[in-house]
């Protein structure tokens, strides 16, 4: 019971609140207070906060709800709230059922005056005096409800010695207290409460009405309908309305919409109802009014709500529809949707979904399954899903939200799809990340430095190329940028064009140094261009910066050039004249023009001739011809007298020019310098004068000097002739070796061979014969030795020196073959390392190594097999500097030759080069003593050095050393 | 058989090489001459075609190297193999003789079995004699 009441706000108050509240309702004619009619909840809710006794009978049986004041000042027994109103409770009233009904039913309030009640306060008996009055109630639909009984106190009455003033006092006061009571009641409605005299006057109007009129009662009360703002036709309305009242005692009830003073433009319900006097004639009209705007908005709200959502979800620019079942019959789908998927109504509507677009279910099937069994709502975002539009399938992408539909059951009886296209906003997207991403592809393998910056002007990339000339990662390059890497001298102007760029979002392109990872500045070049979002809005910078070092050094270099050509004009006091060939004048430095004391800087070419001597004229103006003519070489150089108009006097003039042709061969310009040479003309006549003079004694000194001279000559020639001649006698000493050997060498060959043909000729040959003929031989081969060895010799420096490239592994191959014989003889081996090829004269080549393997040979020790061992290697610094006869700038090869022979003394070191040395007697090892010394001559040819180290009895190495190229 | 044609003005080095010629005799046969003009006719006047030619380069009336060209530039005769043979062995003689055509070089000896092993060398190398394969 409790818990029924305690959401009804209107019973409130002390006893008679409390008795209501726990009353058992559902057992009552009235129902639970929940459900009662609104204009009785009011009603009640008014009694019960009133301190004056009312009571309110309800409906036909008259059921009795009455306030605290009713039960504590009036009731004499209890009264049975809930309950029809008995005919003793009447009586006790001073009312009777047929009084009631006319309250009730024609709304005629009815007043029982001066009644007595008698109650017991303090022991004393107390006797009081009332008024009762009885108004009717509505109910909501404005029907007669019930009755409303309101008891005033009148205690005042019994007071005795009436007054004529006093008289009146009482009734003042009656009447007083009565509008309080009423007062009371109706200020605390909403509803408009008024009452009209029968001249349309009012003679009452609540609260309400006042607010709503935005009047006071001074103002208002006492006026008509048009003073307090209504407008013509509805007060004529009105007063029509009035007359029908007084005339026929019937109410009349009505609607009207009108402006209200604060919540604009309402509308209303009324109804004015007759005031009857005793006489039961009528004296006023009273109304009641009430705002029914937003009865009348829901109403209507609730009737076109239907149509209003159908409406909206037809004409949504959003994709809506709606499906129901467990099918999913599509019920309502607006052209958006059936635009995103391809179909039109007929092909959609009342069909299940799945059948109309099968594509989609295995996408979507388990969520649509989730939102009808839990009720819950979903979100896609950027779905991806292919339809079938147009008879081809697109993979479409869709941001949506399916809501549940509930019916009277718990569970949704369908759900209702929104759904927003994006796919072109997808598709751009992935186009900018592909376009993103081959940007980065191009960027990172370009060689221009890109960066690309955000909105805020902070990077946000760099691309390779910045990496590697900063030397730094992008990590640090994006914290820290690249300002600290940017020349101090050059940081803060960039900055600048940067910033100011920045302001306005425009280009900007700046030159600036940057030092690379090498601590080295580079020159770069930057161009900037701001970036924009699609929506127009700034998104950044990009920048590429090339590098231009090698442009501004040259340009740095140009500059100096010209800056230095400017100081030496300055210097050489130069008049500088420029010549144009198309508008014929001259232009010249100021320089020139004081020079040649002319004021205009432009002059026609014959105004700038006209200075010149007149003697010099033609041959000047000549020269200039021929240095513009078609197919000249463009040189003028011309020295001429000019007459200073402002001087007078007369300069020698100096110029040089270069004329300028275009591809036609035309003359386009001719520019040159002019010096005013006059003081050095002086001084170098001057100086020839002096010349003069000198030359002619020169040429007394230069006779003498001549007869000097000649001796000197005579003398050089003779020791010229001498010096040929001794070359002369060399190549003659030479030749005549040569020959010699050459034709000695035939003989003596012959002997030796003859002498091997007669021993093997003589069968039976004695001792000492035999003994003779060998010593013949090896008279005979010493001798044929000794001339080859002489011939080799010879031929040495007689060859015209012609270096070739030579591989010295061919040649000790050649030599190797040469002697194999007497290698094997030795059971010898000979290692060859792998040897250079050098500038060398080659036959010279086999004659060395091949002297330097018979040596080998030649010395090798009879107890135990040969061993030749041909190392090579670059000579070191260190060793080329022991000898101080080499090239220091050429590369020198060591080649040695180590042998196991017998070896020498090291003290013999130098001399077993020496032409004629032995170290040997003949008998033990043969030879002429010329190998060697040949060797010798054959390196320091080539510029080279050769030396021997050894140990007596282990063997000996010869050291060659040879350039690796001749110059 | 091998046919040699030895052309050398020098009786004494024509017997040595004669006599080398003969301890090989089962295996060559030699034919001489002694200056360049006399070995040209005996080439180009008879139908003698010697498989290998020795040739001294010093030689009166047409010397080694004169004849050595005239070979060289006769169709019948140019691809027969030529020895010069010299008493210098001078590198540059050598030299000389390989570009005149030379197929090789021997020095004049002054030992018999010098020349011997030499020759030997010679007569047993394939290369001189394509024909007898």
């Amino acid at each position: 019971m409790t818990e029924i009441t305690s959401d009804l706000p209107f019973l409130t108050g002390g006893e008679a609140g409390n008795r209501m509240r726990v009353l058992d309702w559902s057992t009552t004619n009235l129902g639970l207070p929940v459900a009662w009619p609104s204009s009785l909840k009011s009603a009640v809710g008014i009694i019960l906060r009133a301190d004056v006794p009312m009571m309110v009978l309800w409906g036909e049986h008259y059921i009795c709800l009455c306030n605290d004041a009713f039960l504590s000042n009036v009731a004499a027994t209890d009264i049975p709230l809930g309950q029809a109103a008995d005919a003793a409770l009447l009586e006790a009233w001073s009312t009777s059922r047929a009084q009631l009904r006319n309250v009730l039913t024609l709304g005629r309030p009815y007043t029982v005056r001066d009644k007595q009640l008698t109650s017991i306060v303090q022991g004393q008996t107390t006797t009081t005096h009332w008024t009762f009055s009885y108004s009717q109630l509505m109910t909501d639909d404005g029907l007669p409800g019930g009755v409303l009984l309101t008891c005033m106190q009148a205690t005042y009455v019994a007071t005795p010695a009436p007054d004529p003033t006093s008289a009146l006092q009482p009734a003042t006061s009656a009447s007083n207290v009565s509008l309080r009571v009423y007062e009371t009641v109706v200020s605390a409605t909403p509803d408009l409460v008024y009452v009209f005299d029968l001249n349309y006057r009012f003679t009452y109007a609540n609260r309400a009405l006042l607010t709503m009129w935005g009047k006071t009662w001074g103002t208002a009360i006492g006026k008509g309908l048009r003073e307090n703002g209504y407008e013509e036709w509805h007060a004529a309305m009105h007063e029509r309305e009035i007359d029908h009242v007084a005339a026929t005692g019937e109410s009349v009830r009505g609607e009207v919409s009108f402006p209200h003073a604060i919540l604009g433009r309402r509308v209303y319900d009324y109804i004015l109802v007759p005031v009857f006097n005793e006489k039961g004639e009528v004296e006023a009209v009273a109304g009641t009014t009430r705002d029914v705007s937003e009865m009348k908005q829901s109403e209507l709200s609730l009737r076109e709500s239907e149509s209003r959502f159908r409406t909206l979800v037809k004409t949504a620019p959003v994709a809506m529809a709606m499906f129901r079942g467990n099918s999913y019959v599509a019920e309502i789908a607006n052209d958006a949707y059936l635009n995103l998927i391809g179909k039109n109504e007929a092909e959609f509507l009342d069909r299940p979904l799945f059948e109309s677009l099968p594509s989609v279910r295995p996408r979507i099937e388990e969520i649509l399954k989730n939102v009808m069994t839990t009720g819950q709502l979903y979100n896609g975002n950027e779905f991806k899903v292919v339809l079938n539009r147009g008879g081809k399938d697109e993979v479409c992408y869709v941001n949506f939200t399916y809501s549940p539909l509930f019916g009277s059951g718990e569970l949704p009886e369908g759900f209702m799809v929104v759904a927003n296209e994006v796919t072109e906003q997808v598709n751009a997207r992935h186009r900018v990340e592909e376009s993103e991403a081959r940007f980065r592809t191009m960027a990172e393998s370009s060689p221009v430095f890109i960066a690309v910056g955000d909105e805020t002007g902070d990077a946000t990339y760099f691309n390779k190329a910045w990496l590697e000339l900063t030397g730094r990662p992008m990590e640090y390059l994006l914290k820290y940028g690249w300002a600290d890497l940017v020349h101090p001298d050059d940081r803060e102007p960039y900055i600048k064009i940067y910033l100011d760029a920045l302001k306005i979002k425009g280009l900007f392109t700046g030159e600036f140094r940057v030092r690379n990872n090498e601590n080295e500045y580079r020159w770069l070049l930057a161009h900037g261009a701001p970036r924009f979002n699609r929506d127009g809005s700034f998104a950044g910078y990009i920048s590429g910066c090339t590098d231009i070092t090698r442009q501004k050094e040259v340009q740095l270099e140009l500059e100096k050039k010209e800056l230095a050509l400017a100081s030496a004009i300055e210097l050489a006091e130069l008049g500088t004249w420029t010549y144009d060939a198309v508008t014929g004048e001259v232009t010249l430095s100021s320089k020139h023009a004081d020079m040649y004391g002319i004021r205009e800087l432009q002059n026609s070419l014959d105004d700038y001739f006209s200075v010149i001597a007149e003697q010099d004229c033609d041959e000047v103006k000549e020269k200039f011809r021929d240095a513009t003519a078609r197919g000249s070489d463009g040189r003028y150089n011309a020295e001429y007298r000019i007459v200073n108009p402002v001087t007078n006097k007369t300069q020698m003039i100096h110029a040089l020019g270069q004329a300028y042709f275009d591809d036609t061969g035309a003359l386009t310009r001719v520019e040159g310098t002019a010096q005013d040479v006059t003081a050095q003309r002086e001084v170098q006549l001057a100086l020839e004068n002096e010349v003069h003079a000198r030359t002619i004694e020169l040429a007394a000194t230069n006779e003498e000097l001549q007869a000097a001279n000649e001796e000197l000559l005579s003398i050089n020639e003779e020791l010229s002739e001498s010096s040929r001649r001794l070359i002369q006698s060399n190549e003659e000493l030479s030749q005549f070796a040569y020959v010699a050997s050459h034709d000695l060498q035939e003989p003596v060959r012959k002997i030796s061979v003859f002498v091997e043909m007669l021993y093997r000729n003589l069968p039976q040959l004695d001792e000492r014969s035999k003994s003779l003929l060998e010593k013949i031989d090896a008279s005979a081969n010493r001798m044929l030795n000794l001339i080859r060895d002489v011939l080799k010799h010879s031929q040495i420096l007689n060859n015209a020196t012609k270096y070739e490239r030579v591989d010295l592994n061919k040649v000790v191959r050649d030599v190797e073959k040469e002697f194999d014989m007497l290698i094997e003889q030795r059971s010898g081996t000979v290692v060859v390392d792998s040897l250079p090829v050098i500038d060398a004269i080659e036959f010279q080549m086999n004659q060395l190594f091949s002297n330097l393997i018979s040596n080998a040979i030649k010395f090798s020790a009879p107890t135990r097999p040969l061993q030749v061992k041909i190392t090579a290697g670059i000579l070191n610094e260190s060793e080329k500097l022991e000898n101080q006869e080499l090239n220091n700038r050429l590369t020198y090869y060591k080649i040695s030759f180590q042998d196991n022979g017998i070896g020498f003394d090291q003290a013999h070191a130098y001399q077993i080069f020496e032409i004629f040395r032995r170290l040997h007697a003949r008998s033990e090892y043969s030879g002429t003593g010329i190998g060697l010394a040949t060797c010798k001559k054959i390196v320091q040819n080539h510029g080279g050095e050769i030396s021997a180290s050894s140990v007596p009895g282990e063997g000996a190495t010869f050291h060659v050393i040879i350039p690796a190229t001749q110059s | 058989l091998k046919s040699l044609f030895l052309v050398d003005d020098d009786e004494d080095d024509r017997d040595f090489f004669l006599s080398v010629f003969e301890t090989m005799r089962d295996r060559v046969v030699c034919e001489t001459a002694d200056n360049g003009l006399s070995a040209w006719e005996r080439l180009t006047q008879t139908s003698y075609r010697p498989d290998l030619i020795f040739l001294d380069l010093n030689m009166p009336v047409m010397n080694g190297k004169q004849l050595l060209q005239k070979i060289r530039g006769h169709a019948n005769l140019q691809r027969i193999p030529v020895i010069i043979l010299s008493t210098s062995s001078n590198d540059k003689t050598i030299q000389d003789a390989r570009e005149a055509g030379a197929a090789d070089f021997i020095t004049k000896p002054n030992k018999l079995s010098v020349l011997e092993h030499r020759l030997k060398a010679v007569i047993d190398d394939p290369s001189y004699f394509p024909d007898l394969l």
